[in-house]
């Protein structure tokens, strides 16, 4: 089991954790709350930190129960994004390719990932389908950005040519963009692990309150020598449950449809 | 009825029932990345990749298609205008009634999948692309918001 401090900055609650720690992911497979299964699931496993995981579509039915409804969703109405795998078995989602990926590749082994395309098959515990912040030390944003003496003809946006790459700074993704373009009060659900402390670091802001833009965010984990980071599913989807107690509640609907936590003990 | 197709009576139901169950998907493919936009002949909404089960809407394609639409539907019936007013009074009352409770029924159920986790936009929900995404089009029949 690792060892685990939280703290908070302004509205974002900052939960490190080193020494052992082991990823668990968890997929509500009845109708519940994801509140409830998630106090469920931290009985059961004697979990540490919990937060929300991967994004979920939703069928227009299904979208116009949870709003004219206020009981859990059966889990079936809804379908994850990306793979999520545990102990090497996909448990839930599906192939995501064009998006990130946050992966423990050895079960208890301080040592996390993220990286472009479905999380490796024989990780012990991943999530995919999510958005990156920063991949093997290169930044991610709204743009690609270059140092300066790039050749011209470098792109704004897109993959880059490998004349460009060496100049690289910051590389654009669409989902950050997205994520950018909602502001600071929006919520945000973020992971990242530093190899060089060892440490995993989770970062969680209730929706509505004034906290960091995705670009801060970003900024907070490569001060802290985060080299691999992503956004799990955001905005009201971000919920923190931290030693006995949710320090951030999803949204109502949220609340009656989510499916997939990640879990730290 | 009487001298005109009549804006309110069936050209307003009629538009905003094409407008919410007819439209244009448009893939936008650039670099490895894709997002889907939906309206015709603007994209005014697309799925919002920073939640689950979000939108982005853009006002300004959405008032444009909008406006399109209207006019599509309101030039369509004057062109069948003798058609309409042969047809008789109280059938016309009906055809109304019918299409307004549609429309409507169409609007909310379209209002209540988009508001809960919208992000508005001014210009555009493609503008990450710019210029030089490839697009494809196809048809999208169904009530709006789409979600592929």
């Amino acid at each position: 089991m690792g060892s685990f401090v939280h703290k908070t900055s302004g509205n974002t609650h900052i939960v490190a954790a080193a020494g052992g720690i082991e990823m668990v992911m968890l997929v509500r497979d009845r109708k519940e709350f994801f509140t409830a299964f998630i106090e469920r699931e931290v009985a059961a496993r004697k979990l540490k930190a919990v937060i929300n995981g991967s994004f979920v579509n939703l069928g227009k039915l299904a979208s116009l129960s949870v709003v004219m409804g206020s009981s859990p969703l059966d889990p079936a109405e809804s379908s994850a994004v990306g793979e999520v795998i545990q102990d090497g078995h996909i448990v839930a989602g599906s192939s995501s390719s064009g998006k990130f990926h946050f992966s423990q590749n050895t079960c208890g082994a301080d040592r996390f990932t993220a990286g472009l395309g479905d999380p490796p098959i024989s990780s012990c515990a991943a999530v995919g389908g999510i958005a990156p912040i920063v991949s093997d030390g290169l930044a991610y944003g709204s743009i690609n950005r270059y140092r300066s003496g790039v050749p011209m003809g470098a792109p704004a946006t897109g993959n880059v040519d490998a004349k460009y790459l060496p100049f690289l700074t910051q590389k654009s993704n669409l989902m950050f963009s997205d994520l950018l373009n909602r502001g600071a009060s929006v919520g945000k659900t973020a992971i990242g692990f530093s190899s060089k402390s060892k440490a995993l670091i989770m970062l969680v802001q209730e929706d509505g309150t004034n906290g960091l833009n995705a670009n801060e965010i970003r900024s907070v984990f490569v001060a802290n020598s985060v080299e691999n980071a992503v956004f799990l599913d955001c905005s009201d989807s971000a919920t923190l449950y931290y030693d006995g107690k949710f320090l951030v509640n999803p949204g109502k609907n949220k609340n009656e449809f989510l499916t997939i936590a990640v879990g730290f003990k | 009825m009487s001298r005109n197709v009549g804006v309110l009576r069936l050209v307003l139901p009629i538009a905003m029932i094409i407008f919410l169950w007819v439209t244009m998907r448009t893939t936008y493919a650039y670099s490895g990345e894709s997002m889907t936009g939906f309206g015709f002949p603007l994209s005014w909404v697309a799925i919002d990749q920073s939640t689950s089960a979000a939108f982005k809407v853009a006002l300004l394609p959405l008032l444009f298609d909008s406006v399109v639409y209207f006019f599509s539907v309101w030039v369509g019936l004057r062109l069948l205008r003798s058609k309409i007013l042969m047809v008789k009074e109280k059938l016309m009352r009906g055809v109304s009634v019918t299409l307004w409770l549609c429309a409507i029924l169409s609007l909310s159920a379209s209002v209540l999948m988009l508001t809960p986790n919208v992000a508005m936009e001014m210009k555009s929900v493609d503008a990450y692309f710019g210029a030089n995404a490839a697009r494809a089009h196809a048809l999208a029949l169904g009530l709006q918001p789409f979600r592929n």
